[in-house]
């Protein structure tokens, strides 16, 4: 736009064509003259008046020599002008051409305005200069370069849109010049040279139909604005208006495409860390993402499974038996696009344990719609399914010590009532038939008795009045214990072994209890080696506030469906049992804080584990 | 220090069985004993003539063993109290001699068990 206005508006041109139309019919009418004239005087020469016409051609050849050296001197100083305004519209040029290229050649906004801005002072023969831009609101104009001004006069400058020549020009989106301007009082705190501009030209940075900010340029001295110059700053305006439009584009993408890296790290980084298996394949079944904790739940290295295809996940392959669970679910996000919310499942895991996954899985869609692949996202509860079989073993302990509490002081009572009576008869009795009878009547009430009494101990606190718990050294307790252990219920062919660690800290327990669960143990063990064995204890400090100690066996073991009800009260395999030993030393256990679990292996031995605390818990009743 | 022939107890106990095993004892050991099947019934007797030493259940209904305690040793705390218990917790134990009651017996206890603490607790009187 600016070339096309720019070349028809252009006076240098014409004034070459006039000077050009004046000089050759000039010459060309000078020439004829003489021509004719030499021609007249050479038929005349031979008449005396030679010399005359002589002379006269003579003079006529001087008028037109000196008329021909003033045409050329014209003709030369009108030439030089259209030199002179060729070379300076070449510098021109050159300047607008190097201003286009620091537009296209920088993306930093203000080191292309600082450029444009002195292209833009060298045009307008000016000192000082200043670039504008709308703030946030759009209301208020902000400095965003400035040539020739104090810095305390422009910093935090704002120009409300609509007010001064600056803001209404903005406004209005028109070129104003301003000439003959009025002495300006506040020059010697504005300006670095501290005097009054003359002259100011402000122009919109207008680009795409959109106002991007303001340009002005001001000049000491009255300049005069050709339309060419007007014309070039204007195009210059243009290019700089489309360079910062382009620039902003191009901070606003460069924005996004970091929040775009940061939300993806993130997202990364989230996936990686959280608690939970994710596995992601592609529409072709690759999986392409597979966290650190599905590697850690199904003991695969992540990277191991990067890029196997999910239809791959079959028991026969050794190395991804344990992810063979996933193979169906995913097979049905992928065929049937179904999608499952928490589930269940219960599968084997790596080296064959039981393990509960609980998994949600969902095929994954673009925003049209079309399918991008699964995800399946897992969780091993096992702990937690463990944890709540316990609570509810505990809870249905609680409740049964209630009953057993109430209905063993029911029965007691007469049993007593029972046993004293038959006592009282047979103090009286002569036959001896008769008093062998109520022995008998006296012993089954007395086991009756006995039995009622186990099933007491679950309604009892775990520290019976006079029971307290006391810091307990096991290093010199348990010797003794096991002395007792040995005279009442020991046999010849087993053999008792402590194995403790050096300086073990005590435990918090009752001196009954302790009693009572190291019995029951050992009682258990020399059950299970009819044949003899090696009972060994063993204890050690776990470091966060337990001792734990583990009493083996060389025995039998446990069958495997007697294990999940070993801790069950009235369970028992031995004739004549109550089943209430180790429910009794479990529930005792649990009330203080500690743990006991079970390891057996058929025809190798038993091994209970004990979490005996260091620390007691409070006697709650 | 009261003798102990001629000394009078009363056996509190809603189980028949309980309470004639206890009274042929303690009888046989030189007390005079009545009977009572209740609190109710044994606030009754203590009012017609009261005893020395008041054995009684701690588990009974309508007025239990430590109730029973508290209303007698207002009226008559010189009356001595001994509770009999098939089972209790320590906290029972606990509010027991908070009301009062000089001992108490863990059933099943033997002849010899309840002559012993009744005789103990006649004579620290």
């Amino acid at each position: 736009m600016d070339d096309r206005e720019w070349s028809t508006s252009s006076p240098t041109r014409k004034g070459r064509s006039r000077a050009q139309a004046l000089i050759v019919p000039l010459v060309l009418a000078l020439m004829a003259i003489f021509i004719a004239a030499v021609i007249v005087i050479s038929s005349l020469l031979s008449s005396p008046v030679n010399a005359v016409i002589g002379g006269a051609l003579g003079f006529c050849v001087l008028i037109l020599a000196a008329f021909l050296t003033l045409e050329w001197k014209r003709y030369r100083d009108q030439n030089k002008g259209y030199i002179d305004e060729i070379t300076d519209l070449n510098l021109r040029f050159g300047i607008l051409a190097d201003a286009v290229s620091a537009v296209s050649s920088t993306l930093d906004l203000e080191e292309l305005v600082e450029n444009i801005l002195g292209v833009m002072l060298t045009l307008t023969n000016s000192r000082i200069g200043v670039v504008l831009i709308p703030d946030e609101s759009g209301k208020l104009l902000q400095v965003l370069s400035h040539r020739g001004f104090q810095e305390k006069a422009v910093r935090g400058l704002k120009i409300p849109v609509g007010k001064g020549a600056v803001g209404k020009a903005f406004f209005t989106g028109q070129t104003v010049i301003r000439k003959n301007l009025a002495e300006d009082p506040r020059a010697k705190d504005t300006y670095i040279e501290g005097r009054s501009p003359r002259s100011q030209i402000i122009m919109p940075l207008k680009a795409k139909g959109q106002m991007v900010g303001m340009a002005v340029t001001a000049s000491y001295d009255e300049h005069e604005f050709k339309p060419e110059e007007v014309a070039l700053l204007s195009s210059l305006c243009h290019e700089l208006a489309v360079a910062m439009i382009n620039v902003d584009l191009y901070q606003q993408s460069q924005r996004t495409m970091e929040w775009l890296a940061d939300t993806q790290e993130y997202t990364e980084h989230f996936i990686s860390e959280m608690l939970a298996g994710v596995l992601v394949t592609n529409n072709e079944g690759d999986i392409i993402y597979f966290n650190r904790e599905a590697g850690d739940i199904l003991d695969i290295e992540p990277k191991e499974i990067i890029g196997v295809n999910y239809t791959d996940l079959t028991e026969e392959r050794e190395k991804f038996k344990p992810l063979s669970f996933l193979k169906p679910i995913l097979n049905l996000c992928m065929k049937e696009d179904r999608t499952f919310r928490r589930h269940e499942l219960v599968v084997d895991g790596p080296r064959g344990k039981r393990m509960t996954i609980n998994f949600s899985a969902f095929p994954l869609h673009r925003a049209k719609g079309e399918r991008m692949g699964a995800s399946i996202v897992f969780m091993d509860i096992s702990a937690i399914k463990d944890m709540e079989s316990r609570l509810r073993q505990q809870d249905h302990l609680s409740i049964l010590g209630q009953m057993a509490a109430k209905i063993a002081h029911e029965v007691k009572n007469p049993l007593f009532a029972i046993i004293g009576l038959v006592d009282e008869l047979r103090e009286d009795e002569g036959d001896d038939d008769r008093k062998y009878l109520l022995d008998m009547i006296k012993k089954e009430a007395a086991l009756s008795n006995q039995w009622i009494s186990g099933m007491l101990s679950f309604s009892k606190s775990p520290f019976p009045s006079g029971d307290e718990p006391v810091s307990i050294p096991l290093q010199s307790n348990i010797p003794d214990l096991i002395n007792d252990f040995q005279r009442s219920n020991g046999r010849e062919n087993i053999k008792i072994i402590k194995d403790f660690e050096e300086s073990l800290p005590p435990v918090m327990l009752s001196r009954d209890n302790i009693r009572h669960i190291l019995f029951n143990l050992l009682e258990n063990a020399v059950q299970a080696m009819p044949e003899g064995g090696i009972i060994t204890i063993r204890a050690h400090d776990t470091g966060n506030g337990f001792v734990e100690m583990r009493v083996e066996d060389t025995g039998s073991g446990i069958s495997g469906e007697n294990m999940v009800s070993i801790f069950e009260p009235f369970f028992t395999t031995k004739e004549g049992g109550t089943g209430l030993g180790l429910s009794i030393v479990q529930k005792i256990l649990l009330d203080i804080g500690g743990d006991i679990e079970v390891r057996s292996q058929e025809d190798i031995g038993t091994t209970f584990i004990l979490k005996l605390p260091m620390r007691g818990v409070s006697n709650g009743g | 220090m009261a003798d102990k022939d001629g000394a009078k107890l009363l056996i509190v106990d809603d189980n028949e069985g309980v309470r004639h095993l206890v009274s042929r004892w303690l009888e046989r050991a030189g007390f005079m004993v009545r009977e009572a099947k209740d609190g109710a019934e044994a606030i009754e007797k203590v009012k017609e003539d009261p005893p020395e030493i008041i054995l009684a259940d701690i588990r009974m209904p309508k007025i239990d063993g430590i109730e029973l305690a508290r209303i007698i040793k207002s009226d008559y705390p010189y009356i001595k109290i001994i509770l009999m218990t098939a089972y209790s917790s320590p906290q029972t134990i606990a509010q027991a001699r908070r009301e009062g009651v000089d001992d108490y017996l863990e059933k099943p206890f033997t002849k010899d068990q309840v002559e012993k603490i009744t005789l103990h607790v006649l004579k620290n009187e």
